[in-house]
């Protein structure tokens, strides 16, 4: 952190919004303070978001859905027992990223905002996505990188909210210079084909207000896990989050998402084909499992996640069975 | 042997309320007016000359009072056993943790910002990473007379012959990784010129004697003109000796130069990147065995990277060779170690020291051998396991209580080993999708340093005046409970309460030389040294009293804070502590005494590899439950039981908590940990990506304590902080070999090695490369 920078904490939304054109917003601070620290983000200027109340609810309204405002602390997520019950994937999500230190600042909006953690982007290389030539992770260390939709950059998106609400198919609210828009949450990463250096199409100036996750519909049910190496303190090796409707012993509606296997959290369509009409048993449990991932291609030493995916998949079918 | 009146109990550690409260000062705490601020400017590449450093620039920047490169040390720049660690690299750069330059100024920022300007030229040379190529003929040459740091050897009875004898043989190598010691506290010091002409260092030394020695020849000064004194200590496990010296002696060099105090701190990143760590070893495995399980032959070869520099590894290697057959039964023994320079961090000592490594290839070879001779890992280890009497591979007769046996039934007690292993390695049960298992595994180990180097150490006992105590000792705490014990040997042997007694931080100026608090050799060498200096004073103490009260001094006991005329049935007391204190400086006899405990009872062969390796050894056991994720081969630990043999535990509490912090470290070891580096360039930095176990992985936890008291510890106390890292390793594996069938051979065994049977790192050997870290 080697240089000087302004901080400022804007009374509303649109002085934030104006403000945070030539500097970085800055919420819980816990990915930022290291990009800083690490000399890979160099504002000139951090906006704080935390005095802003109208980004901190938590609302539930008949026929609009959720709306989690962008401020709201992953562990306030994490224990919220109307989402632990009525949409358990973003709970589950929020009470397994991080610590618990860390979640009692981070914040959802910064969760999903935050840059991914490939060892080479953080530490003293000048890769592609840092504005280099190469990449790195291709032919070294690459043991965590992504097995699909890497083009030139290899990164998994770290987020775990990002996988649930994906699977939820939940939009974001954004607002900006231009006004207010909504996106859909699968709209809002970017692969490396189309830019290796952004992960999301924010624009400058632009801040996630919140996010808005549709009700599901009756019969619904939701799961978020995540397999990681140590307990606790550490991000997906490979997490699966599934929102799906059950009728009759099979699958009628909903979605799968994958985290930790792509640049951007994923939903593989054939995987996804696959869902409808499927029964939850041996066979239709397997049927799916085996149509995840069919287009990997995986780097050197991460073929491992392949397999790890489609037993995670199982997994969470025969839970959902069960 | 219930006649102690604080030996043995579990007293809170003395030190305790300071940690928890705050007031504990460790080395980054202490800030002095004018201070100025160190910085570091590192080896761009793991191999190459340097051919200029150009400083100007740094030396421009506003607030820089000075930029230092080696040909400003005005003392010895080298330093080690083997004396090749440079603070300030020099002719050529070996690892990309050595040091070209330091830089002082008024922040740290502006310091680093410094750093960063400073231009150094390099001609690139080949590079070695791994350390049997480094052994090889054309290999890029490190030092200067071979990569080769050193081979130990141990030849015992024909191995040839015993192979001829055996039924079958097995064969199988093994590979270890290397790991951070990951201490909470990273390496930092405060060093500054003091009044007398000379430099007073507060830091966090392991190994201060050595510290106070490498300060003083670089600052070209005398040993009276530096003093060192410690800090509290947040944590070292072995990583604070050459590590945190080099942080020290940086800080001194600046200091001199400038005349200012200077603090040099190390970053989480810095501490990885610079520390040395726990050495890789390849372990190559061959025993000859008999139907009936008997040993006849074991032949086995070694090679530990011992990294840039030699550091501790001709000692860790030597520990490797004593112990490399483990605590059976063989007549017939060849081994070798090796240990070899390469561009990779420089290893050294770490808790376990040569024996953790060394302990997977054995126990797991134990476990191959049972499962051949189709007996259970308990029944096939108490076939081989040593007894009283018998004699080691390096033909050192046993003369203390081989307690071997005990702590292995004791385990499997403890832990329903027996039938649970039956259960476990059922087809019913290897075929779940969760299937658990259970694993056992033992160890002995050689106590102290034994024959590496002489074997002393000192402590101070003070009576003051008003009957309050202090004690200065040479052994340090490093969070193991140190002072504690040490205090609960002084309380029991004066006869008074712990809270009497204050522990005084270790400081060159007051203690004799009492080397290293390493080889678990605190309790046993340190406490010895502290009761013999109690004992010595209590001496004074029973002469002023047999003149005050005209009884005989042999007569005299010191208990509950009173002396007591101990005459032949009856008891009296005479006086309370503080009266005999009293009357002892009434009659001018102050009540300062010192003690050492020095043994020497060691000797060694180099070139057979025979002789009497330590004074005494210690007998472990461990017992390991898991679950595995078939799935994924992810492994759970569920049950983790470890038994002990400490001589006394002098305190319980801390004999356990040395147990359950061993478990966590030792099985982390077997799980997780890995120090990751790529051509020489550390990947795991930080603890995001350095995995230790934390809270939520640790399993359940059961301490046993084994008590056989040894005649050369003090009370009978002998160790236990290194045992209890040493053997859990293998018990880990050997419970997911139960599991699932499958043996894990190269730690650690994460998921990939569990699943997949294999690392996804490259595994093959690469070429020598010349390669190049993107410099910022
Ligand atoms: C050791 C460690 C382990 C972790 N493990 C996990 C894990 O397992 N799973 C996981 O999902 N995450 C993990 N994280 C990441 C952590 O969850 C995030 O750092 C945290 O959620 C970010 O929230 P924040 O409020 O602190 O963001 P900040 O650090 O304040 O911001 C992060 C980024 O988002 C931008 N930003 C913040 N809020 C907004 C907004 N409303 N609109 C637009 N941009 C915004 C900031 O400008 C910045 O670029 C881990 C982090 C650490 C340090
Ligand atoms: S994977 Fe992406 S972030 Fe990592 S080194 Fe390659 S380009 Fe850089």
């Amino acid at each position: 952190m080697n240089q000087q920078f302004e901080y400022i904490n804007p009374q509303s939304l649109d002085e934030a919004v104006k403000l945070a054109g030539q500097g970085s917003v800055y919420a819980g601070g816990t990915d930022l303070l290291g990009l800083m620290k690490n000399d890979i983000a160099h504002p000139q200027r951090l906006v704080n978001l935390k005095a802003l109340p109208e980004l901190k609810a938590v609302e539930r309204q008949k026929g609009k859905g959720l709306r989690l405002g962008a401020l709201v602390t992953l562990n306030e997520l994490a224990e919220n027992e109307m989402l632990q019950k009525d949409f358990p994937a973003i709970s589950q999500a929020a009470g397994s990223a991080a610590s618990p230190q860390l979640r009692n600042v981070g914040t959802l909006g910064g969760n999903l905002c935050q840059r991914p953690r490939c060892w080479y982007f953080r530490g003293d290389f000048d890769c592609l996505r840092k504005g280099g030539a190469t990449c790195f992770a291709m032919d070294g260390e690459n043991k965590y990188h992504c097995v699909v939709g890497g083009d030139g950059c290899y990164i998994v998106h770290p987020s775990d909210m990002a996988v649930a609400l994906l699977a939820l198919e939940a939009k974001l609210e954004i607002y900006g210079p231009g006004g207010q828009r909504l996106l859909p949450i699968s709209h809002f990463y970017v692969l490396p084909e189309d830019d290796p250096t952004v992960e999301t199409v924010l624009q400058p100036g632009e801040i996630i207000t919140s996010v808005i996750v549709p009700e599901q519909p009756v019969g619904s049910r939701s799961v978020f896990v995540k397999f990681r190496e140590r307990s606790a303190w550490d991000f997906a090796v490979v997490s699966v989050a599934a929102a799906l409707q059950v009728q009759n012993g099979a699958i009628s509606g909903g979605k799968i998402a994958l985290g930790g296997v792509a640049p951007v959290p994923w939903l593989d369509k054939k995987l996804n084909n696959t869902l409808a009409g499927t029964a939850l048993d041996e066979n239709g449990i397997n049927k799916i499992a085996a149509s995840a991932l069919t287009d990997a291609e995986p780097l050197e030493q991460n073929g491992y996640k392949v397999i790890l995916a489609r037993n995670m998949i199982k997994g969470v079918l025969q839970s959902l069975a069960g | 042997m219930s006649s102690f009146n604080i030996i043995g109990k579990r007293e809170p550690r003395v030190d305790a309320l300071g940690k928890v409260t705050g007031a504990a000062k460790y080395a980054d705490d202490y800030n002095l007016p004018h201070q100025l601020h160190g910085a570091v400017k590192y080896a761009e590449y793991p191999h190459a000359e340097i051919l200029s450093i150009d400083t100007s620039e740094a030396e421009k920047v506003p607030g820089v009072e000075a930029v230092l490169t080696y040909k400003d040390v005005p003392g010895a720049n080298h330093f080690g056993l083997i004396p090749n660690i440079r603070i300030l690299a020099d002719d050529h750069t070996r690892y990309l943790g050595d040091v070209v330059a330091v830089v002082a100024a008024v922040d740290r920022r502006t310091a680093q910002k410094a750093a960063d300007l400073i231009k150094v030229k390099y001609r690139e040379l080949l590079a070695v990473f791994d350390p049997e190529e480094a052994l090889e003929e054309n290999a890029p040459v490190i030092h200067e007379g071979g990569n080769e740091i050193v081979h130990h050897k141990v030849r015992k009875g024909d191995v040839a012959a015993g192979f001829e004898e055996a039924d079958f043989i097995i064969e199988k190598t093994f590979k270890t990784q290397p790991i951070e010691h990951a201490y909470l506290e990273p390496e930092a010091a405060l060093v500054y010129p003091d009044e007398h002409d000379g430099f007073t260092v507060i830091g966090c030394m392991q190994n201060f004697y050595t510290s106070h020695k490498v300060i003083a020849a670089a600052l070209g000064l005398p040993l009276n003109k530096v003093q060192i004194i410690q800090s509290t200590m947040g944590g070292s496990f072995g990583g604070k000796d050459e590590a945190a010296t080099l942080v020290a002696v940086r800080a001194a060099l600046l200091a001199q130069k400038t005349g200012r105090p200077v603090k040099m701190l190390s970053t989480r990143e810095d501490s990885i990147r610079q520390s040395y760590k726990r050495h890789a070893y390849k372990l190559y495995y061959k025993w000859g065995c008999k139907k009936d399980g008997t040993i006849a032959a074991m032949e086995i070869k070694a090679v530990a990277d011992g990294g840039a520099y030699a550091s501790m590894s001709p000692f860790v290697t030597w520990r490797s060779v004593v112990q490399a057959t483990g605590p059976y039964y063989c007549p017939n023994v060849k081994t070798d170690v090796y240990a070899a320079y390469t561009n990779n961090n420089f290893t050294g000592a770490m808790r376990g020291f040569g024996s953790p490594q060394v302990n997977f290839a054995i126990e797991s070879m134990m476990d191959e051998l049972a499962e051949r001779v189709g007996v259970s890992p308990l029944q096939i280890r108490l076939r081989n396991a040593f007894e009283d009497g018998a004699e080691t591979a390096t033909g050192q007769k046993l003369t203390h209580r081989v307690s071997l046996k005990e702590v292995l039934i004791k385990a499997a007690e403890a832990s329903d080993f027996e039938r649970k292993w039956r259960e476990y390695r059922s087809e019913a049960n290897r075929t779940k999708t969760f299937p658990k298992g259970i694993g056992l595994s033992c160890a002995y180990r050689g106590v102290s340093l034994g024959a590496e180097g002489v074997d002393a150490a000192s402590a101070v006992v003070y009576v003051q005046p008003d009957g309050s105590v202090t004690v200065s000792a040479g052994i340090i705490d490093m969070g193991q409970g140190a002072r504690t014990v040490m205090a609960q040997i002084v309380a029991e042997v004066l006869g008074i309460p712990l809270q009497r007694i204050h522990f005084l931080e270790p400081d060159s100026g007051r203690v004799a030389d009492s080397g290293p608090t390493v080889a678990s050799r605190g309790t046993i060498m340190g406490g010895g040294a502290a009761k013999i200096a109690a004992e010595n004073v209590r001496e004074i103490m029973k002469h002023t009293a047999a003149v005050v009260y005209s009884v005989s001094p042999a007569h005299l006991g010191f208990r509950d804070g009173k002396v007591w005329d101990d005459n032949g049935k009856s008891s009296r007391p005479l006086c309370t502590f503080e009266e005999l204190t009293a009357a002892c400086y009434a009659r001018g006899k102050p009540l300062f005494a010192s003690g050492v405990r020095h043994v020497a009872e060691t000797n060694w062969d180099e070139e057979t590899g025979q002789g009497n390796a330590y004074f005494t050894f210690v007998y472990g056991a461990n017992v390991a439950e898991v679950q595995v994720d078939s799935a994924t081969g992810q492994t759970e630990l569920l049950n983790f039981v470890s038994v002990h043999d400490v001589g006394r535990a002098i305190n319980k509490a801390t004999v356990e908590g040395q147990i359950y912090g061993g478990v966590a470290m030792g099985a982390g070891y077997g799980m997780m940990e890995e120090f990751i580096q790529e051509n020489g360039e550390a990947k795991t930095i930080n603890f995001d990506e350095y995995y230790i176990l934390t809270a939520m992985d640790v399993p359940k936890m059961k301490a046993v304590i084994v008590e056989n008291p040894d005649e050369h510890g003090p009370f009978g106390a002998k160790s236990v902080g290194e045992p209890a890292v040493e053997m859990a390793a293998p018990a880990v594996t050997n419970a997911i070999y139960n599991a699932t069938g499958r043996r894990v051979q190269n730690l650690p065994a994460n998921l990939e090695e569990v699943r997949l049977g294999q690392k996804l790192r490259r595994n093959v050997q690469r070429a020598s490369v010349a390669c190049k870290i993107e410099p910022k």
